[in-house]
């Protein structure tokens, strides 16, 4: 491992494993200084990005009888079926763990990358949690949730493996979820054998494009495609801590049950 | 003898056009075609926390009663996007309270406007209601 690599390692390291920061009161907003940003590095898309809490999604395809299923019996809390706090049954409401595609559908107010070798980190400021995006040629496993051995678990954040399709877009593909997280906010389901592609385009040196395709025949008739947002270069390059604390969250819910009841 | 002039609280409610969702968490609860206004409000206590914040206050009403309500704030991520800070409200503050009210008319809001005696002014969203 180089000097670099490895400064690169103990650097994403650190951001994970670091204690909790205290809270500023400094904001992170969007760059300023969008018209002047300069040229886009070549192969990087590191450090930390920001944007809003909900990106807006385009409408899905429709959906199998199996995803209509499933979909019909969440109740969520954001979009057009919406329903008081008391009476949702979104996981996150708990404070589980959000999951993936929802990790970049939803709170992604602040993120990051790191390049390291064999790999590129996500660092995620909601929930302080990380993704591993394989680069080393790895292909994703095809026996996850198999019976038998040899048999890799479903995961909430599942199986990525990454690539550039080009010098300023970086493709990652993911797979293998625990089908109890869901897609995205709005109550979307996903099965443990969808692909999900993320497309992350550097603009310049302050805007990254991230474009989203959720590919699952068990849960939609044709390919998603959910959202295309631009993130910006933070300009404080430190994450906000922006937890979940399932204490909180259950007295915030019980707080105001009574306000979302029939009367 | 000084006479003490108890400002009593008035609470008013204006209807206004809806705006949309902008919060982590639902907000299907309160009414977004109302505003209710909490004037005089004693702040009981301020919990500053994720993923909303919890504001109670005492009010009194027309009648001199004192009414508890409990109105949700932002997360501190995004109040700090509009300029708040742990401590823009305390407990104890007499402040001035616009929120959107509880469909089922209970005391409970979500909150859209802070006036501190001081004449600060402190919002939560309005930036992002006016961007979507």
């Amino acid at each position: 491992m180089t000097t670099v690599a490895c400064l690169r390692a103990v650097i994403a390291f650190s951001l994970i494993a670091a204690p909790a920061l205290a809270q500023r009161p400094q904001p992170q907003q969007p760059s300023a200084a969008t018209k002047n940003a300069g040229p886009a590095p070549r192969r990087d898309i590191s450090g930390h990005w920001v944007g809003p809490v909900s990106p807006r999604k385009e409408p899905p395809p429709p959906m199998t009888a199996l995803g209509r299923q499933v979909f019909d019996a969440t109740k969520p809390l954001q979009g057009p079926r919406a329903v008081p706090i008391a009476q949702t049954n979104d996981p996150l409401v708990t404070c589980n763990p959000e999951g993936f595609p929802r990790s970049a559908l939803f709170e992604t107010r602040g993120f990051a990358f790191e390049h390291v070798p064999r790999r590129t980190l996500q660092l995620l400021q909601y929930q302080r949690i990380w993704r591993e995006i394989w680069t080393d040629g790895r292909p994703l496993p095809t026996n996850v949730g198999a019976p038998g051995k040899d048999t890799r678990d479903p995961r909430y954040y599942g199986y990525s493996v990454g690539r550039w399709a080009d010098d300023y877009t970086f493709v990652v593909t993911t797979t293998g979820f625990n089908e109890d997280a869901w897609a995205d906010e709005r109550g979307y389901p996903r099965s443990m054998d969808a692909k999900v592609e993320e497309r992350y385009r550097r603009i310049d040196h302050d805007h990254l494009e991230l474009s989203v395709t959720i590919d699952d025949p068990k849960i939609y008739t044709k390919p998603y495609f959910v959202m295309k947002q631009v993130y910006t270069w933070a300009p404080v390059q430190e994450f906000e801590e922006q937890l979940c604390i399932p204490s909180e969250a259950l007295e915030y819910r019980e707080t105001f049950r009574p306000a979302g009841t029939e009367k | 003898m000084r006479t003490r002039i108890v400002a009593l609280a008035i609470v008013l409610t204006v209807t206004l056009p809806a705006a949309p969702s902008f919060a982590h968490h639902s907000d299907v609860a309160y009414d977004q075609t109302k505003r209710t206004t909490l004037k005089d409000a004693k702040v009981i206590s301020y919990a500053w926390r994720n993923p909303h914040g919890i504001m109670v206050l005492d009010v009194k009403d027309e009648t001199g009663e004192v009414v508890r309500w409990t109105l949700e704030t932002g997360s501190p991520s995004s109040l700090m996007t509009d300029g708040w800070t742990k401590n823009s409200v305390v407990a104890g503050d007499v402040i001035t309270v616009d929120a959107n009210p509880a469909r089922n008319g209970t005391k409970f809001g979500r909150l859209l406007r802070v006036a501190k005696a001081d004449g600060t002014v402190l919002t939560w969203g309005e930036r992002n209601r006016a961007s979507q």
